[in-house]
C-alpha cells in the first residue's frame, strides 16, 4: 500500500508543476493585459468595437487616438476593457467611438456570448484575460471540458487596426459572410448585446467619457438581405441611449462596392474616406 | 454520480483512503462501508429510488434464504419453504418454485412498472385502433430510475442460482447488500453473477500493489475511451442523426460510423473505469468487452460485446429453453427469443426490438451451416497483421453491425429506415458534408490512433493492459502523461453514459 501510495504521489508532481507553471505564464499574461490598457488609457479617443470599428484608422482622427477594436467582440468584453481603462486614475481617455450597427444584434452574437457554443468558447480564448467578473465565465461552465481548455489556453486577442486592399467582392464572399450572421436556426436579435450595451453607456456616463456610437457601411447586396427586425433593434438601441450617447450612421444601401472589402468590412479607400468623414463630424 | 465527474474524482479517493486506512480491520464494516458508499453514489443521482435497491435487496436476500436447503441456520425456526408448503399445500418443490416466482415478479415488476408499462399501454391502443376502437388509458409520468436494468437482472441472477442450487445462499446482508450495490458497478454493468462476487464480500481483502496499478491503467484507458473517442464522436452521431433528412447518403454512413464508435467507446469505457474501480478495492469483476470490432463473424461479436448480458442471456433463457440441444426449429426460435429479449432489454422501443432481431437474422446461416463456434480464438494471435481474409471477414461483420446500430441509435422505426433509405441513395458516392467537417477530421485520427492501440493489445483483458509494462519506469508513465494530455486536449463535451438509461 505504501508503494502505491508513492508512486500515486511521484506520478502525481507533473501535473501540478505543469499547472504551476501555467498559473506563472497566466500571471504574467494578466499583468500583461493590464500595463497595454493603461497604456491605451494614455489616448484621447479610443476605437472600440467588432471588426468593422478594425477599419477606423486612427492616425487620420486629430487627436491622439488608439484602435482596440477586435473582431466578433461582444460587447460584454468591451465593457470588461472598458472597466479596467476607466479604473486607471491616470487615463485620459475623453472619447470611445463604439461600432454599433444591425449586425451588431445578429444571432451569431448570441452564440459568441455562450461558452458552450463554438463561438463562444472562442470568445473565452480572446477575452478570459480582460475579464473583471465571472457573469460570462462561471467557475461551474469550467467543469465543461470544452470550456476548460479554452480558459485553459487563451490568449489575449488585442484586435486593433486592419486594412485589405480587396474590393467589390464577389457574390460567393457576401453569401458565406451572411451565412455567418444570421444563418442558423435562431433568427431572434441577440437580447445580450443590448442589454450590456446599456453597461457601456452607463460605464462611459459616470466616468465622464463621450460615448460615440458608429454605424460604418454595409455592402448594398448584404444591406439589403438583413431583415428589418435587425435594423428595428439598432433603431431601439439608439432611441433608448439617444441621451447619453452620440450616434453617427453612415449607414447607406447605395454605397460604392467598390469601398467595400467584403459584405460589413470597409477596404483601406473606404476606411479612409469614413475615418475623414468621421473626424471632420466630431472634430471640426 | 457519473465517473468522468469532478464529484467522482473526489469521491473516489476519500472512499479509497477510507476503505483501505479507516474500515480496514474489520470485514463486516468494510463491506457495511462499501454499501454506504454505494447508496451515496447511486443517492447522488437521485436518493429516492435507493428505496427501490433496497426493497430488492431485501425481497431476494430472503427469497435466498427461503430457497436454502436446508434452510439457513437464521432462519430454521421459520422454514420458509415449510410455511409456504403449509399455507400453500404445496409440494416442496412448487414452494421453491413460489418463491422464487416472488423474486422473479419483484424485480420484473420494477422493470415493467418503469421501463415497459408505457410502451405496453402505447402499443395496446394502438392495436385497438387498428380495429377502429378508441380507448382512454392513462400513461405513467415516472423518471427510469438509472441502473435498474443492471442490478435487477444482478439480484435475479442469485436467486435463480440459489434456486437451482448452484449457490448456496449468504446469510450476510451487509455482504448481500454489498453485493448487490457495490458502486463500480451498480449502475452500467458489469452485470455480476453471484457465484463470481458475493464469494469476494464473505472474504477479507488485501491489498495488491499490481491489481491497484492495473486497475489504475484500466481506468485511465477507459476514461480515455469515454471522454475522447466516445464524446467526440457523440457530437457528430447526434448532429447527423438528429438532422439526417438534410445530409446525402456519405454522410449518414459517416454518422452511423461515429456512433458505433461512440457506443464502443462509451460502454466499454464504462465497463473498464468500473472494472478498474473494483480492483483498487481488491475486487475481481467479470470482462464485459473483448474488443468486439476485431471480430470474424456476428457470433464471435456476440461473444466480445456486453459479455455479462449475453452471458445472463444464455444461461437464464436461452439454455432453459433448450439451447443448442434441441431440434432445428426449436434452436431457431430460441435464438430469435435471446437476441429480441436482448433488444428488448435495451430500452421499450421497436428500434432496440427490430435491432435484437436484426442481429438473430445475421446469426442465424452461422448456426444452419453450424460455423457460429468458428472463430473462438483471438483474431491474428501472435501475429502483428491479420490476413487478407481475417481483414475481409472483419469489415463484413462490421459493417453489418454497423448497419444494426442505426436502429439502436434511430429515435423511432420510421427514422430508421429514412436512415437507411438515406444511405443507400445516389448521394452515398458523394463526399461526407456536415457543420464541423474539418474537426469530425481530427475525431477520425483518433479513432484510428485508439484502433491501432485497441489491435496491439488484443491478447490481453484491455488494450492498455501490457502495453509499456516492459519499458523502463519514465517511458511507462510518459505514455500515461500523454494519455492524459489527450484526455485533456482532444476530449469531447461530457455526454452521460449511454447505458444508464438502459
Amino acid at each position: 500500500m505504501k508503494r502505491f501510495l508513492r508512486d500515486i504521489l511521484r506520478f502525481s508532481i507533473v501535473p501540478p508543476a505543469v499547472i504551476l507553471l501555467w498559473a506563472v505564464w497566466n500571471f504574467i499574461a494578466g499583468t500583461t493585459v493590464s500595463s497595454r490598457l493603461e497604456r491605451m488609457a494614455q489616448y484621447e479617443v479610443l476605437i472600440m468595437g467588432d471588426s468593422q470599428m478594425q477599419r477606423i484608422n486612427p492616425a487620420l482622427l486629430p487627436v491622439p487616438a488608439y484602435n482596440l477594436a477586435s473582431s466578433a467582440e461582444h460587447y460584454y468584453f468591451t465593457l470588461q476593457k472598458l472597466k479596467t481603462i476607466t479604473s486607471f486614475s491616470n487615463r485620459k481617455v475623453k472619447t470611445v467611438l463604439l461600432g454599433l450597427s444591425a449586425h451588431s444584434f445578429s444571432p451569431v452574437y448570441t452564440s459568441l456570448f455562450d461558452p458552450f457554443q463554438a463561438e463562444g468558447r472562442q470568445s473565452i480564448r480572446y477575452y478570459r484575460h480582460f475579464l473583471s467578473d465571472d457573469e460570462f465565465l462561471a467557475t461551474r461552465h469550467l467543469a465543461d471540458i470544452e470550456v476548460l481548455r479554452s480558459a485553459v489556453f487563451a490568449v489575449p486577442e488585442w484586435g486593433g487596426l486592419r486594412r485589405s486592399e480587396a474590393a467589390s467582392p464577389e457574390t460567393a464572399t457576401l453569401e458565406r459572410i451572411f451565412e455567418m450572421h444570421y444563418g442558423g436556426t435562431d433568427t431572434v436579435p441577440c437580447a445580450s448585446q443590448r442589454h450590456w450595451l446599456g453597461e457601456i453607456v452607463k460605464l462611459c456616463r459616470s466616468s465622464n467619457i463621450q460615448l460615440v456610437l458608429v454605424s460604418t457601411p454595409y455592402h448594398p447586396w448584404y444591406h439589403e438581405r438583413i431583415e428589418p427586425r435587425y435594423f428595428s433593434a439598432l433603431g431601439e438601441a439608439v432611441a433608448e441611449y439617444a441621451g447619453n450617447a452620440l450616434y453617427i450612421s453612415f449607414l447607406n444601401p447605395a454605397i460604392s462596392p467598390s469601398l467595400m472589402s467584403d459584405a460589413n468590412h470597409l477596404n483601406a479607400a473606404g476606411a479612409a474616406h469614413y475615418t475623414r468623414l468621421l473626424a471632420d463630424t466630431l472634430f471640426r | 454520480m457519473l465517473f468522468n465527474s469532478i464529484d467522482f474524482a473526489v469521491f473516489l479517493p476519500v472512499v479509497f483512503v477510507l476503505y483501505w486506512f479507516v474500515v480496514n480491520r474489520n470485514l463486516r464494516l468494510q463491506n457495511l462501508f462499501i454499501v454506504a458508499a454505494s447508496y451515496v453514489f447511486y443517492g447522488w443521482w437521485d436518493w429516492r429510488f435507493l428505496s427501490l435497491i433496497l426493497f430488492s435487496t431485501l425481497v431476494d436476500y430472503l427469497v435466498g434464504l427461503g430457497l436454502g436447503n436446508p434452510p439457513s441456520p437464521k432462519l430454521r425456526r421459520a422454514k420458509p419453504v415449510t410455511l409456504l408448503r403449509f399455507l400453500t399445500k404445496a409440494s416442496e418443490g412448487k414452494a421453491r418454485s413460489l418463491l422464487l416466482l416472488t423474486s422473479i415478479v419483484v424485480n420484473l415488476g420494477f422493470l415493467g412498472a418503469f421501463k415497459y408499462y408505457n410502451f405496453f399501454l402505447d402499443n395496446f391502443v394502438a392495436a385497438f385502433s387498428l380495429f377502429g376502437r378508441t380507448i382512454e388509458a392513462g400513461s405513467l409520468k415516472v423518471i427510469l430510475p438509472v441502473g435498474i436494468s443492471f442490478y435487477t437482472f444482478q439480484t435475479l441472477s442469485y436467486s435463480i442460482d440459489v434456486y437451482r442450487r448452484k449457490l448456496e445462499p449468504t446469510t450476510d446482508f451487509t455482504a448481500f447488500a454489498a453485493y448487490v450495490s457495490f458502486f463500480p458497478q451498480l449502475v452500467a454493468g458489469p452485470i455480476e453473477r453471484a457465484t463470481n462476487l458475493l464469494p469476494q464480500f464473505a472474504r477479507s481483502r488485501t491489498f495488491s500493489y499490481e491489481a491497484a496499478g492495473d486497475g489504475m491503467r484500466q481506468i485511465l484507458w477507459g476514461l480515455f475511451k469515454k471522454i475522447v473517442i466516445a464524446d467526440n464522436c457523440a457530437h457528430y452521431a447526434n448532429l447527423i442523426f438528429g438532422n439526417s433528412d438534410a445530409y446525402p447518403g456519405s454522410t449518414l454512413l459517416l454518422g452511423a460510423l461515429f456512433f458505433a464508435f461512440q457506443i464502443y467507446g462509451d460502454f466499454s469505457g464504462y465497463s473498464d473505469i468500473a472494472i478498474g474501480t473494483a480492483r483498487l478495492f481488491g475486487f475481481s469483476l467479470m470482462r464485459n468487452f473483448a474488443f468486439p470490432y476485431f471480430s470474424r463473424d456476428i457470433a464471435e461479436f456476440w461473444r466480445r460485446w456486453h459479455i455479462s448480458l449475453s452471458t445472463w442471456f444464455r444461461d437464464y433463457l436461452y439454455i432453459p429453453l433448450g439451447g443448442s440441444q434441441s431440434r432445428f426449429p426449436v434452436k431457431v426460435r430460441n435464438i430469435f427469443i435471446i437476441f429480441i429479449v436482448s433488444g428488448f432489454w435495451h430500452g421499450a422501443n421497436w428500434t432496440f426490438i427490430v435491432w435484437g432481431a436484426l442481429n438473430a437474422l445475421y446469426f442465424l446461416p452461422l448456426l444452419v451451416t453450424g460455423n457460429n463456434r468458428n472463430n473462438l480464438d483471438i483474431v491474428a494471435a501472435g501475429r502483428k497483421l491479420p490476413t487478407l481474409r481475417e481483414t475481409g471477414a472483419m469489415l463484413l461483420t462490421f459493417s453489418l453491425t454497423l448497419l444494426a446500430w442505426i436502429f439502436f441509435r434511430a429515435e423511432n422505426m420510421s427514422h430508421a429506415i429514412s436512415y437507411l433509405g438515406g444511405i443507400f441513395s445516389p448521394s452515398l458516392f458523394t463526399l461526407p458534408d456536415f457543420p464541423g467537417m474539418r474537426n469530425a477530421v481530427i475525431t477520425m485520427l483518433l479513432i484510428i490512433i485508439f484502433l491501432s492501440i485497441e489491435w496491439k493489445g488484443r491478447e490481453h483483458q484491455y488494450a492498455l493492459a501490457h502495453l509499456g509494462l516492459a519499458w523502463r519506469r519514465r517511458s511507462r508513465w510518459a505514455l500515461y502523461y500523454v494519455i492524459i494530455a489527450a484526455i485533456f486536449l482532444f476530449g469531447g463535451r461530457g455526454q452521460e453514459f449511454i447505458y444508464f438509461q438502459f
